[in-house]
């Protein structure tokens, strides 16, 4: 039997993410449908090894909490959500709690058929296209904590975008609460946007509970000719001081010929947050917009690694990434763009901003171009930096206090990135 | 209302400015010219309080104050208003909100309420439309992707929303062709009123001829060298700086 195969090699390792992973495999139901998937994550978990600050991937984190964490799944105490479905999405949203999908707090009454959501379960045991490409994806993933995540989902939701739809903003909520501390949720989302579709999807995730580890992979498929407005948001903390709480993201997704797709990230900071994005052009002609806004403070870690894949032609790659690091917060950004060999024409400029309100804050920045053709027009830089002393000067001799003045500089700052929000009730959430 | 007294200063330990004296009155106009470098917009940053230029000696008083004691916006909120030879770009800062908040941060400072939004609006489009300025310069950022003239003009339409009491306009005309020139300046005039002074920092005397200076001062290697009425701008059209240069050379 493979599972026990995997659970025995998983014993001959150590850690105690080891011996829970193996826990989890042994005890998962015979024939379940999403073993496979578990084995093929715990195979991989196997490959990667659990991270240490030298995997270039994890230079910046501090692995020892996630080493010692508990990979408990959470128990079956399931409250209800108490969504805030912003009114541009009302009659589309989706209710992910714990990881799991939930229908009965789900609502896509207001979605035409246009948006179809099923469990993950479900389409696995009716698609084997699907199936396999899962397996596929889950073996070539080179974050181990995507691979933590595949070795214990039990749950997912994929939401398909019919193709040629054109569709009202979705809201997808994930969230966590009620459960036993020291436990780890894994949500897992898959979201397929047909062809020549048109659509905004709104996933806000809310995962500040204290020691719990939320560990999500969000894969995402830009159809062809596709239009799609993405925003993901991890909203203000609730979290008390001194409690910690980690949240790793891995956002994987694909671009097809011609496709557009904009991309706006913002995370108000929380203990420790790690958002890891695999982002690939895949079909000829397609062009990504990406901004993501950071803001960590008190003693907040955030982290994003993102990996920009050019893999066919004339593709395009517009790349803003800004930090907002108050008090004694760290913030890391390692991102790359890497044009491949067959990639002419491709087009790149990858920007990273760190704004420092306080002295003891601390920004790492890492922007990289790997270019593999020469026919290419690839531009990328940083700056770290206080607020502007000119721009400064320039509001206060317009009568504006120098209070007053930095708030309104970081406000612009951030802005940049939050102003790409096209649905007003979401760039206003961002904005306060 | 203005009395700068015997200032120097300038920046990292080097005194740009060598001595400086000017005395400025309710409803004058000075001009105050000189050759590139000579310290003219040195002199109007000091006035303004940017904090990079550091006064030696000297003084400047303000209806009886000592404006060197205030911050900078402070000394916006009494009336001190420079439009700034290069205007800065604020990327992510609304135009419109930015004019808002200045106003507001004017009447707050003489204790009024803040101003209804749509009244702002409205008084915002009338000193536009005057102005001459686009409509989408509201809803861009502040002075971002504006030509040399869009950033002068929107400099003018700050001054005419904060009403300042003395206005210190440095190099207002360059960058600007004939046309906006001459919609400038007729904003600046129809902006003066018997109480309000004007500063008019310029290389060229050209736009003396829309805004008459009722003084004239030579800057010079950071001194005023030569001070008179118009007929001093005219002997520059004609003349030009050389005969100033020479003597700042000593
Ligand atoms: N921020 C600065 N840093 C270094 N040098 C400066 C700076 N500002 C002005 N200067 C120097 O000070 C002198 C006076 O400059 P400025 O006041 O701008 O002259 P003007 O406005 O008359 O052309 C010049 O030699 C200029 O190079
Ligand atoms: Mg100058």
């Amino acid at each position: 039997m493979v599972t026990e195969q995997a659970v025995k090699r998983l014993q001959d390792c150590s850690g105690v993410v080891a011996d829970d992973l193996a826990a989890h495999l042994d005890s998962s139901p015979i024939g379940a449908v999403l073993t496979p998937a578990n084995v093929a994550g715990t195979e991989r978990f196997i490959e990667l090894g659990l991270p240490h600050s030298k995997h270039e991937m994890f230079t910046y984190v501090n692995t020892g909490t996630v080493n010692s964490h508990r990979y408990i799944t959470a128990g079956e105490t399931l409250p209800s959500p108490c969504m805030d479905v912003p009114p541009e999405c009302s009659g589309r949203s989706i209710a992910i709690i714990n990881g799991s999908y939930r229908p009965e707090y789900s609502d896509l009454t207001g979605a035409d058929g246009q948006i179809v959501a099923r469990h993950l379960g479900d389409v696995v045991a009716n698609d084997r296209l699907f199936a396999g490409d899962l397996i596929r994806s889950i073996k070539n993933d080179k974050d181990v904590f995507s691979a933590i995540n595949s070795a214990l989902i039990k749950e997912g939701v994929v939401i398909d975008i019919v193709e040629n739809a054109i569709t009202e903003p979705l809201f997808i909520m994930s969230k966590t609460g009620g459960i036993n501390e020291g436990a780890v949720t894994t949500p897992r989302l898959s979201i397929r946007a047909g062809e020549n579709s048109r659509s905004t999807v709104i996933i806000v995730t809310d995962h500040n509970q204290p020691d719990i580890f939320t560990d999500s992979v969000f894969e995402i498929t830009v159809g062809a000719k596709a239009h799609m407005d993405l925003y993901m948001i991890q909203p203000g903390k609730k979290i008390k001081k001194g409690e910690f709480s980690q949240s790793f993201t891995r956002l994987k997704v694909v671009q097809n010929e011609n496709s557009y797709a904009s991309f706006v990230g913002a995370s108000a900071g929380s203990p420790l947050l790690r958002s890891s994005v695999e982002w690939r052009l895949t079909g000829k002609g397609c062009k990504v917009d990406y901004k993501s806004l950071s803001q960590p403070a008190g003693a907040d870690v955030a982290h994003l690694f993102a990996r920009f894949v050019h893999t066919a032609p004339e593709c395009e790659s517009d790349i803003v990434i800004r930090n907002i690091v108050r008090d004694s917060a760290s913030v890391s950004t390692d991102s790359t763009v890497i044009v491949s060999r067959g990639a002419f024409g491709s087009v790149s400029r990858q920007l990273v901003n760190n704004l420092m309100l306080s002295g003891n804050g601390r920004a790492d920045t890492k922007p990289n171009l790997m270019i593999f053709n020469d026919d290419v027009k690839c531009s990328h830089g940083a700056t770290f930096g206080q607020t502007d002393p000119e721009q400064l000067l320039y509001l206060r001799s317009r009568g504006l206090s120098e209070r007053r003045a930095v708030s309104v500089l970081t406000e612009g700052f951030s802005g940049v990135v939050t102003d790409a929000i096209k649905v007003p009730s979401i760039r206003e959430m961002v904005a306060s | 209302m203005l009395e700068i007294k015997d200032l120097t200063g300038g920046f990292e330990g080097k005194d740009i400015l060598k001595g400086i004296s000017l005395s400025v009155k309710p409803g004058e106009v000075h001009s105050i010219m000189g050759p590139n470098g000579s310290g003219k917009s040195t002199l109007s940053k000091i006035v303004a309080g940017h904090p990079g230029y550091e006064v030696t000696g000297g003084s400047i008083s303000y209806n009886g104050a000592d404006l060197l004691a205030m911050e900078p916006e402070i000394r916006a909120r009494k009336g001190i208003f420079l439009a700034y030879q290069y205007p800065i770009e604020i990327p992510g800062v609304n135009n419109a909100e930015f004019l808002r908040m200045a106003y507001n941060a004017k009447l707050k400072s003489l204790g009024q309420e803040e101003a209804d939004p749509l009244d702002f609006d409205e008084l915002l489009r009338e000193k536009m439309k005057f102005l001459d300025i686009d409509e989408k310069f509201r809803e861009r950022s502040v002075n971002e992707g504006f030509s040399g003239g869009e950033k002068k003009k929107n400099e003018i339409l700050q001054m005419a929303i904060l009403n300042p009491a003395v206005s210190i306009l440095d190099e207002i005309d360059s960058g600007l062709d004939i046309d906006a020139l001459k919609v400038v300046a007729e904003g600046v005039n129809r902006l003066r009123n018997g109480n309000s002074s004007l500063i008019l920092i310029t290389h060229y005397p050209r736009l003396l001829n829309y805004i008459k200076p009722d003084h004239v001062h030579v800057l010079s290697g950071g001194r005023i060298v030569s001070s008179g009425d118009f007929s001093l701008a005219l002997e520059l059209e004609s003349a030009g700086y050389e005969r100033y240069t020479a003597v700042a050379g000593e």
